[in-house]
């Protein structure tokens, strides 16, 4: 599937909903990419969440990704979201964390169902050097640091069209996600770590 | 009005770049063309009003001047023009932040109206540049989003956390906050009270993001003085339209002030 295509149909969402709710076919499209890169990374905090009883937390996660699901026409997903949202106050803790964990498997459906249009794993990667490797993290770092998504976006980009050493496979998928979803602090922390990590990997 | 003076930092002043520095010379602007060479640049940039980067000729390789120029912009607040070259400019932009930047020229470039483009941001009075508008938001997708629909007309600078939100405003007044009210760990009246207890930053315009039910919430921390709230479940436009309208409240509260 070429990836700047959308689909007429995408399972579980309505993609003219999707499209109004973002502005355009292009934050559309890449809202899609986006919400994928996270399903893995937010449901396990979810789970953590009901793992150490933390309510609050978890409604604040719910509540995110209500609105998040919104604006890609997820509807049915932001109306499950929402009901778990509202049980909040009325309803024990375990009754919460019941219905939290059904939509749970709900929301990680979405990775088969994305993963063909947000899935560029089908490009070839090139070899880069380890310093090359390191300025890109670098670059990265400094980019978010500066509050410059456009430039933290395209390093990112760059950093995925590269051959990564198999020790820091997880840590660039995680980057990726945290990109993706602009989480400035833990960016800039991660990639302090992987620059370190890269010196024994190459 | 004294001459606005512009630096023009090009490669090779070849046709194009000589056709652009006679379209763009005027009696209101002092054009210097300059080296893409630091030394040379901090030689003639005391004064300067603006910066020209005519990115092509292999410009966009060297690093240390392009992040030199994004830190003479943003420190003095000089206005920046990019004009793409014969090798793109995604590399320059990858480099600088979207708010230093006033305006790109893509190719392909009309020379001539890029001239009078710039001229005109330098010749009216004062100086013209984008508002900047820090949203703070901890939801990535809400933050990308009010980018893409804001950023046509304004720089649109993105903070996910209230620390981070400071970080910013401690290095540049915006000229709106656009603010979460419910985020994790600090939440947006916590912000608010932040902002509003520092002297220098206690007047910064702030416009609270909520969610439906929470109006009331909202409208109980009023006496913080935020200029409004806005809901998320507005339409892109609509959000945009409360943005501009704002920004023109302001303009014409400012001037019934000087009256």
């Amino acid at each position: 599937m070429n990836k700047n295509q959308i689909p007429e149909q995408i399972e579980g969402i309505d993609v003219q909903a999707g499209i109004t709710n973002s502005g355009s076919e292009e934050i559309f499209l890449r809202g899609l990419v986006d919400f994928y890169k996270l399903i893995e990374n937010k449901s396990s905090k979810i789970e953590s969440c009901m793992l150490e009883g933390k309510v609050r937390e978890l409604i604040i996660e719910v509540h995110g990704l209500k609105n998040t699901a919104r604006m890609i026409g997820a509807l049915e997903l932001s109306e499950k979201f929402k009901k778990v949202e509202e049980m909040e106050g009325h309803f024990d803790d375990e009754e919460i964390f019941e219905s939290t964990d059904q939509v749970l498997a709900y929301y990680k459906s979405f990775i088969d169902i994305l993963k063909p249009i947000a899935d560029s794993d089908n490009d070839e990667k090139k070899h880069i050097s380890k310093d090359d490797f390191i300025s890109l993290l670098t670059t990265l770092k400094e980019a978010m640091d500066d509050f410059n998504l456009d430039g933290a976006d395209k390093t990112m980009k760059e950093l995925n069209s590269v051959v990564i050493p198999d020790a820091l496979v997880s840590g660039i998928k995680e980057l990726d996600a945290l990109v993706a979803d602009v989480a400035m602090e833990e960016v800039i922390n991660l990639t302090e770590k992987l620059i370190k990590e890269s010196a024994s990997c190459f | 009005m004294a001459k606005m003076k512009l630096l023009l930092v090009r490669s090779k002043a070849g046709f194009l770049v000589k056709s652009f520095a006679k379209y763009i010379a005027s009696d209101e602007v002092d054009l210097i063309e300059v080296d893409p060479n630091i030394n040379a640049i901090n030689a003639v940039v005391d004064g300067a009003d603006g910066i020209i980067v005519y990115a092509g000729f292999g410009i966009e390789e060297q690093k240390d001047v392009i992040v030199y120029i994004k830190d003479k912009v943003i420190e003095e607040s000089l206005l920046l023009f990019l004009i793409e070259g014969d090798y793109g400019i995604e590399d320059t932009l990858s480099l600088l932040t979207s708010q230093s930047v006033t305006h790109i020229f893509r190719r392909p470039v009309d020379i001539k109206e890029a001239a009078l483009v710039i001229r005109d941001y330098v010749e009216q009075d004062g100086r013209k540049s984008k508002k900047t508008i820090l949203v703070l938001d901890d939801s990535g997708a809400m933050l990308r989003n009010l980018k893409s629909w804001l950023g046509s007309k304004y720089v649109v600078v993105p903070a996910n956390s209230g620390i981070m939100a400071i970080k910013y405003i401690s290095r540049k007044i915006p000229d709106l906050v656009l603010l979460d009210y419910e985020m994790p760990i600090v939440d947006g009246k916590q912000v608010l009270e932040m902002i509003r207890t520092e002297t220098e930053f206690a007047d910064i315009p702030v416009i609270f993001l909520t969610s439906k039910g929470d109006k009331e919430t909202v409208m109980g921390t009023m006496a913080l003085h935020p200029q409004g709230y806005m809901l998320k479940s507005l339409s892109p436009s609509e959000i945009v339209k409360n943005v501009d309208d704002f920004f023109e409240r302001n303009e014409n509260e400012k001037k019934q002030k000087k009256i």
